[in-house]
């Protein structure tokens, strides 16, 4: 009798090579090289398998075995925005509508109108020129003193703000809170400088009470961004006491598990530098006062030694010290003549085995070589850049700024020119140099009103 | 989204991204430390958090963070104590000790990463009287830790700090942290603390190096579980040793002896990661590990007579684990450890036939959860390669292969994502390349899948009565293009090969030529055309009984 064999599950039963050949399935198979069922493209039957492409365009390893590999957890690309920010106010003869400028390569640069503006102290008679330290770059966030806010002792006055922005976001934070000592209700002044602390806190300096003339109140406030909770550092003075000796807090750093604090004495000189160990001191120590024409504007630590960048008053040179681990003060470079009480070394940053210092020297005689770029190997310091003629509206002016190293491994110096009463609006008056060896320098951006405070976001 | 991986290839360590033109970056590794090609020291890397680590391969311990910056895992200790003395100046008085740690860390955020073992303890101070406390003589780490840049790796990244610990006066006994010592350059610091100030957390009690850090041991295996790494001490093979809750570079003095000790020379062979267990497999036995912490942690034995017998076999999906044994592949599961190649396939695993026994132990796998297979790669029989693949799908319960390529020689499987996150599973090569599946039916550009298989001796349910098979009805998907060549054997089971018939790919229904008498009837399929896809739904043949001879 005619019979009919079906077989519509070839493969389904897969290879079987144990069973003797009158015990094996219909499904079953007894070799199957390069077939498969394919769950992920079929229509249920038995397939050649996929093809195998390369995953990598050229050979690694010099054409050698692949011997193994793991994913990395959670691989992204971060995208690095880099923020500069532009002052408010007509400096050069028009107020741009824009409040920063970005970049994400570090070499184009463009600007944008959100978030909101950083706060500027010299449009508020602020003289320290220390606001391009307002700003700090914190868990791929960046945090700022916005401009957004009355100060004191203007009418109507109002709480320095403190924002956030994740490259998305611009979120206020927290608002500078009452210091009792400058008055109960009397707002600070502005913002001074931030910089981190640990790993869940930074710290803001600010100036409490009217900025010139001095009225001696500042504070540092330790910061928790996620809980937004304030707590000062150190005491907290009487109503109408003077804190920090009169001086204004500019520029801070964590060195030794203490926090110390740089200060101007305006127009005066022989400012301070203060320590504390946070959490644990009830008072700061006068850890050492400089000379009649030094105020301290820049601090940072190298090589296990804190440095100090000084803004030199009429007569002073400029100079940077240094603060050995026993607690001994050298100078470590002192360059020039101060003619006008201008020169400053506003920006000091570690980068690789080498301190970068940002100068600004008025004693120099030719104007276009001024402003420099100093590298300090530990022994020897060197001029590594100097600013370029055709740069900025005009180089008589003093420029401060600052510097980080970028999450690309560059380092950046912002570099503004403080003045304003600045002269037209002719070219630029903020640049950013970018250089990834220390060595060779490239200016990578120019802006009108463009202002030091430089971070970065990484989304 | 871009995924990457790292790979080793040859004597480099490499990042490879996943999509685009999966740009290979050899990484700069730590100086003084490179990477072994020998078989014994296979690569095995393992992840803690966002954290990826290397062991076995190079000549310490190696941690890659999320930028692929390659530091040393740990840091040596300190070897020499500070030197105590009283400056003028200063609050403190009484009498101390200090001993010193290296730190690891991050400049970028600030954070310490690592912190190596405790350097010795200093003598005790002289009596200080309101003055500062001087440490001198600190000590500085030859850890080499700088990073050359590259577009994502950052030059000086990690940054060598030290810590200093302090006692109360007296001295007391507990050492509590004081001082952090930027860089690695200064030998000397000075403070008045108060004891009232210091840190009320004592110093760290679980500082500790694994095997690995210097040059004179390694890590064997590795793997995560529980939020630690757990490791096998190349001196003392028949040990797992394993870190502190989420701090890789804290090692403690952690370890189990997995019994027999000194049974044979390869000691403990692979680690299975499971939800709730921790897998831990010689070559005679496969134990677990249970518990949650150092205080409750215990080893219990799981079988005898199975165990791991190649490391790279291992795979877990979904707290399911599968595994090469000497005998066959194994799974382990809520159900317990049963073979899952015995009754199909074992013949695969217990004879000389199909595969090199010999090189069971450097079989390695990978799963594709896309396609729900455990591949797991062997040596051809007489090969000294893992050039053959088999598959087991984990849901249907099947195997199918021995598969190959024929261009080249695949020398590692592991999983990676691709652009779109999903896991895909990949094999890398003896030329530098890293493969991954196709939709296209070609390896590589250009080379044809030589796809075989043999069904099985049809004798319609009577293998001693002869009959008359007639015309062969194929029934498959409609391709583009494509022919498929069947050889029929039909005759007894010793049949020789008949005339081979050609199946079109594109009709989908393509009645075939009769294929004759005999007592079985076996249909050979075989496609090796580069580009060009076969699906097979299945095939009909008309017969009739002829009688009995």
């Amino acid at each position: 009798m005619p019979a009919k064999m079906s077989v519509y599950n070839i493969g389904k039963a897969g290879v079987n090579v144990d069973a003797n050949p009158v015990q094996l399935q219909d499904g079953e198979l007894t070799e199957a090289q390069n077939w498969t069922t394919d769950p992920a493209g079929s229509e249920g039957g038995l397939r050649k398998r996929p093809g195998l492409t390369a995953i990598n365009a050229s050979a690694g390893g010099g054409g050698t075995s692949v011997l193994g590999a793991i994913n990395l957890a959670y691989t992204f690309t971060l995208t690095n925005t880099f923020y500069v920010g532009i002052r408010a106010g007509a400096q050069n003869g028009a107020t741009p509508t824009q409040t920063w400028r970005t970049s994400t390569n570090g070499t184009t640069w463009g600007s944008v109108t959100t978030p909101t503006r950083p706060f500027y102290g010299d449009l508020r008679s602020l003289t320290t020129w220390s606001d391009e330290k307002v700003m700090i770059s914190f868990k791929n966030r960046i945090f700022y003193a916005g401009d957004d806010y009355i100060n004191y002792p203007t009418a109507g006055h109002s709480a320095p703000t403190i924002h956030m922005w994740d490259g998305t976001n611009d979120v206020i934070v927290g608002y500078m809170p009452y210091n009792i000592a400058a008055g109960a209700t009397t707002n600070s002044f502005g913002v001074q400088a931030m910089a981190p602390l640990d790993n869940d806190h930074f710290l803001i300096a600010v100036d409490d009470g009217a900025s010139v003339p001095v009225t001696g109140n500042g504070r540092v406030m330790k910061f928790n961004p996620t809980t937004g909770q304030f707590t000062q550092i150190g005491p907290t003075a009487a109503v109408g006491a003077v804190e920090f000796n009169g001086m204004i807090p500019t520029c801070l750093a964590v060195y030794g598990n203490q926090v110390w604090l740089g200060t101007e004495n305006y127009g005066t000189g022989a400012a301070k530098i203060f320590r504390i160990h946070p959490d644990q001191d009830t008072t700061w120590t006068t850890d050492t006062t400089f000379g009649a024409t030094f105020n301290v504007h820049s601090l940072a630590v190298y090589k296990g030694e804190l440095y100090a960048g000084m803004r030199t008053l009429l007569g002073g040179n400029p100079s940077i010290y240094k603060r050995d681990t026993v607690g001994a003060w050298t100078a470590s470079l002192a360059t020039g003549t101060s003619s006008s009480g201008f020169s400053v070394f506003s920006s000091l940053v570690v980068f690789g085995e080498n301190l970068y210092a940002l100068c600004h020297d008025d004693g120099v005689v030719d104007v276009s070589e001024r402003v420099t770029i100093r590298k300090f190997d530990g022994t020897t310091w060197t001029t590594v850049w100097t600013i370029e003629t055709d740069v900025g509206e005009s180089a008589t002016q003093t420029r401060v700024g600052n510097g980080i190293v970028g999450p690309d491994g560059a380092l950046y110096f912002v570099v503004a020119e403080y003045d304003a009463a600045g002269a037209t609006a002719a070219t630029s008056d903020g640049i950013v140099m970018r250089s990834t060896n220390g060595t060779t320098w490239v200016l990578v951006d120019t802006f009108t009103n463009m202002r030091g405070a430089i971070g970065f976001t990484r989304t | 989204m871009a995924n990457y991986s790292l790979s080793q290839i040859g004597t480099t360590l490499n990042s490879v991204l996943s999509g685009g033109a999966g740009t290979v970056a050899a990484l700069t590794l730590p100086s003084n430390v490179t990477l072994s090609t020998v078989a014994t020291r296979r690569p095995r890397f393992a992840l803690l958090g966002s954290n990826a680590f290397l062991v076995n391969s190079p000549t310490r311990n190696l941690w890659i963070d999320r930028d692929r910056n390659v530091m040393p895992m740990n840091l040596q200790p300190p070897i020499v104590a500070p030197v105590l003395t009283a400056v003028a100046g200063g609050s403190l008085s009484g009498t101390f000790q200090v001993k010193t740690t290296f730190l690891l860390r991050d400049v970028l955020t600030g954070e310490v990463v690592i912190e190596s073992p405790f350097g010795p303890v200093s003598a005790t101070s002289a009596t200080l009287a309101t003055q500062y406390l001087k440490a001198n003589g600190l000590p500085l780490s030859k850890d080499p830790v700088a990073a050359t840049s590259s577009d994502f790796q950052i030059a000086n990244r990690y940054r060598i700090d030290r810590r200093l610990y302090r006692t109360t006066t007296g001295p007391g006994v507990p050492f509590f942290p004081w001082i952090d010592v930027e860089g690695n350059t200064q030998t000397a610091v000075q403070d008045d603390l108060s004891d009232a100030a210091l840190d009320n957390v004592a110093a760290p009690t679980a500082l500790g190096n694994p095997p690995g850090t210097v040059g004179s041991s390694r890590l064997v295996l590795l793997v995560s579980w529980r939020g630690r790494l757990w490791g096998v001490d190349s001196e003392k093979l028949d040990d797992v040793v394993f870190s502190e809750e989420g701090l890789f570079s804290q090692w403690a003095s952690n370890r189990f002896t997995i019994p027999p000790k000194g049974f044979d020379a390869r000691g403990v062979t692979g680690f299975a990661p499971r939800r709730e267990a921790l897998g831990v497999g010689k070559t005679n036995a496969l134990f677990q590990v249970t518990g949650t912490s150092t205080a409750n942690f215990r080893v219990v034995k799981l079988s005898e007579n199975v165990g791991i017998e190649a490391p790279e076999s291992v795979v877990i999906y979904r707290d399911v684990v599968w595994f090469l044994w000497k005998d066959g592949v194994y799974q382990w599961d809520g159900e317990g450890i049963k073979s899952i190649s015995d009754g199909k396939v074992r013949a695969w695993f217990t004879t000389d036939t199909y595969f090199n026994r010999s090189r069971f132990q450097n079989a390695f796998a990978t799963i594709d959860p896309s396609r729900n297979k455990y591949r797991l790669h062997l040596a051809n029989a007489g090969d000294s390669s893992e050039n053959r693949w088999v598959e087991y799908d984990y849901v249907d319960k099947i195997w199918f292969g021995p598969h190959q390529r024929d261009d080249v020689t695949p020398t590692s499987a592991f999983l990676l994502y691709d652009t779109n996150d999903v896991a895909i599973p990949c094999m890398g090569n003896s030329t530098g390349f890293l493969w991954k599946d196709q939709a296209t039916r070609t390896d590589g550009a250009s080379t044809a899948i030589d796809s075989d298989l043999t069904g099985k001796f049809h004798d319609m349910q009577s293998p001693d009565i002869e009959k008359y098979f007639g015309e062969l009805a194929l029934i498959s998907k409609i391709q583009s293009a494509g022919t498929l060549t069947i050889t029929p054997y039909v005759g007894g089971l010793d049949a020789n090969a008949g005339s081979a018939i050609s199946a079109s790919m594109t009709a989908g229904r393509e009645r075939l030529r009769r294929l004759g008498t005999g007592r079985f009837v076996r249909l050979l399929m075989r496609h090796n055309t580069a580009a060009q896809d076969v699906e097979l739904f299945g095939y009909e043949v008309g017969f009739h009984e002829v009688g009995r001879r």
